[in-house]
């Protein structure tokens, strides 16, 4: 059924054309006179060809990936669809409560993270969209793409890791 | 489903013309035969004809009783002088040697 949609239009006009009248300048006119339709053809056709990949593309994780990769990360293909998951939370006391908690310096190799609501399921999303730290991307519009193909009601972040 | 035997130099329209006495049928056999309306035939193929009511019965019948078998089809002449350039053209036809 696709095939039926590439038509080359310069050949056409040749082709309806009867053998002996196929003379250059006959077939040069007349294909000057064929190249708007010619140009709306092509216009047709990437609108088809968009189209067709737009209704490709589900909710599910697998083609989100591909789509988000395709429009940003096109030859690493990094950009990744994760479940959400909590982290356990990290609590500050007041002096009152004689509970110390120790920041520690750079060289002791003793990290203290802090998570935001989201990561600790105050907020919970439904999925982390995880991009690489260097790339470089349009966030509202990478939003934009995602609300898009995404279910309706599912929640997300966007993480650069 | 009927099959019709692709001639030399036939183009899918001389096989609408030729089958159904119309070029109205050229979509119809582009549809069943799954293939562009400008696509080369290749001459001994065997190409299946829709199953569809003849469109112009005068026109099909007066090819059928004078065994003409249309061939407008593209020609190498007509390749050449559409693309032109080297692998195109040909030796004192558009290429002249002295």
């Amino acid at each position: 059924m696709s095939k039926i949609f590439e038509i080359n239009y310069p050949k056409l006009v040749r082709l309806l054309l009867p053998p002996r009248l196929r003379q250059p300048r006959q077939v040069a006119w007349l294909q000057a006179l064929t190249t708007p339709v010619s140009y709306l053809f092509q216009q047709f056709r990437r609108n088809r060809n968009a189209n067709i990949y737009r209704l490709k593309i589900t909710p599910q994780v697998v083609y989100l990936e591909k789509l988000l990769n395709e429009r940003y990360d096109i030859s690493n293909r990094r950009i990744r669809i994760t479940d959400a998951f909590s982290y356990e939370p990290w609590y500050i006391y007041q002096i009152a409560e004689d509970k110390p908690q120790f920041l520690y310096q750079p060289g002791e190799h003793k990290p203290v993270h802090l998570f935001t609501k989201d990561e600790i399921g105050q907020q919970t999303v439904d999925f982390y969209v995880t991009v690489p730290q260097h790339l470089e991307f349009n966030e509202n519009e990478m939003r934009a793409l995602l609300d898009n193909y995404k279910l309706a009601g599912k929640t997300y972040k966007i993480q650069t890791v | 489903m009927e099959t019709v035997k692709v001639k030399p130099h036939q183009c899918l329209g001389d096989l609408a013309l030729q089958g159904k006495g119309s070029m109205q049928a050229l979509f119809d056999f582009a549809v069943v035969n799954n293939c562009s309306i400008t696509d080369d035939l290749v001459a001994g193929n065997t190409l299946l004809v829709p199953d569809i009511a003849v469109i112009d019965k005068r026109i099909f019948q007066q090819l059928r009783d004078a065994a003409v078998i249309p061939a407008n089809g593209f020609t190498a002449a007509d390749e050449a002088a559409m693309k032109g350039g080297i692998g195109y053209m040909g030796i004192q036809i558009d290429c002249r040697v002295s």
